[in-house]
């Protein structure tokens, strides 16, 4: 996340502020889905929630570490910058895996618990048995990337079972993640290609979770049909 | 023929028959109409009643009815959104 040094300054300002929006959306995607929880009491809508609340915990989580960046405040200051630096981007990691492969169980409809934590077990091991940051990053790129492959695969069959509105944008809002995602990967795999690639992929990244407060916005702005 | 209803459409249909019925319901055409068994609408009337969408009262001689709460209402009016949520996610 704040690895790659060639990155200008005045992306990390740009990074922090979209985090910021992107962690707003997840925090509102979990909002809902634990509200659904409150009425129905199915525990898939609670893991759903959660996997929601923690990106945006990851994301807020993030958008600091960028501002740290942005000020120069890891590199000038204090060794502790760079120790909270450390911890937040572990945080950020586990996090994140964590949070997809809820939404990938989920959204597969996985009921076997063992088997979601094999799946979560396997994707921690690849990254965390990295040799060194940069291979940990493009691991956990890679995981992040196949990981959003299938849920956008469960999202296309949603889209393509109900064809309306609200479907394709959880589908393109996916879509733009994936797409995010393996950008981030090629630029930590190929790194003498230009940083605009690692750009690139923060910003498609984003872009997804704008999306998704753009369809949740709209839902909640929806007025009440019903009447007493 | 329709496809199954999921857990919150079940509860939607169940408050539903009581708001058409002017927010009272007998027991016996709350399971008519809610389409479940006598053992299943008892589950889910048990945890409506927890969740104080709906009460159970007595009205006179003895006879039961189930009284659609304010919390209800409100799950009938942000019914379309819900749905919309999880329809969205595939939930």
């Amino acid at each position: 996340m704040s690895l790659v040094s060639e990155v200008p300054q005045a992306f990390f300002a740009l990074g922090a502020s979209f985090e910021v929006l992107a962690g707003i959306a997840a925090f509102l995607v979990g909002f809902f889905g634990l509200k659904v929880y409150n009425y129905a009491s199915d525990r898939k809508y609670y893991w759903f929630s959660l996997a929601f609340f923690f990106i945006a915990i990851s994301f807020f989580a993030g958008s600091f570490v960028h501002l740290l960046l942005y000020l120069g405040l890891r590199e000038s200051l204090f060794d502790f910058f760079k120790m909270v630096d450390f911890a937040i981007s572990t945080v950020y990691v586990v996090l994140l895996l964590a949070a997809y492969t809820l939404i990938l169980s989920v959204s597969s409809n996985l009921h076997n618990k063992k088997l979601v934590l094999f799946i979560l077990a396997l994707s921690s091991l690849m990254v965390f048995t990295s040799r060194g940051v940069e291979q940990l990053l493009r691991n956990f790129f890679l995981v992040q990337f196949v990981m959003i492959i299938f849920i956008t695969l469960n999202y296309f069959e949603n889209f393509a079972k109900k064809t309306n509105m609200t479907t394709f944008l959880s589908f393109f809002a996916f879509s733009s993640m994936g797409l995010g995602h393996a950008l981030l990967y090629v630029r930590t795999l190929l790194s003498y290609l230009s940083p605009i690639l690692y750009m690139g992929g923060y910003f498609f990244l984003l872009f997804g979770y704008i999306i998704l407060l753009f369809s949740v916005a709209r839902l909640a702005l929806k007025r009440k049909t019903f009447k007493k | 023929m329709g496809s199954r209803r999921n857990k919150l459409e079940i509860i939607h249909d169940i408050l539903k028959s009581i708001h058409d019925k002017g927010g009272i319901i007998k027991p016996t055409h709350l399971l008519y109409k809610s389409n479940l068994s006598h053992q299943r609408m008892k589950e889910y009337v048990d945890e409506l009643k927890g969740k104080a969408l709906m009460t159970e009262e007595i009205k006179d001689k003895d006879k039961h009815v189930f009284v659609l709460t304010q919390q209800g209402y409100e799950f009938l009016a942000n019914f379309r959104k819900l749905k919309e949520f999880t329809d969205m996610f595939g939930l």
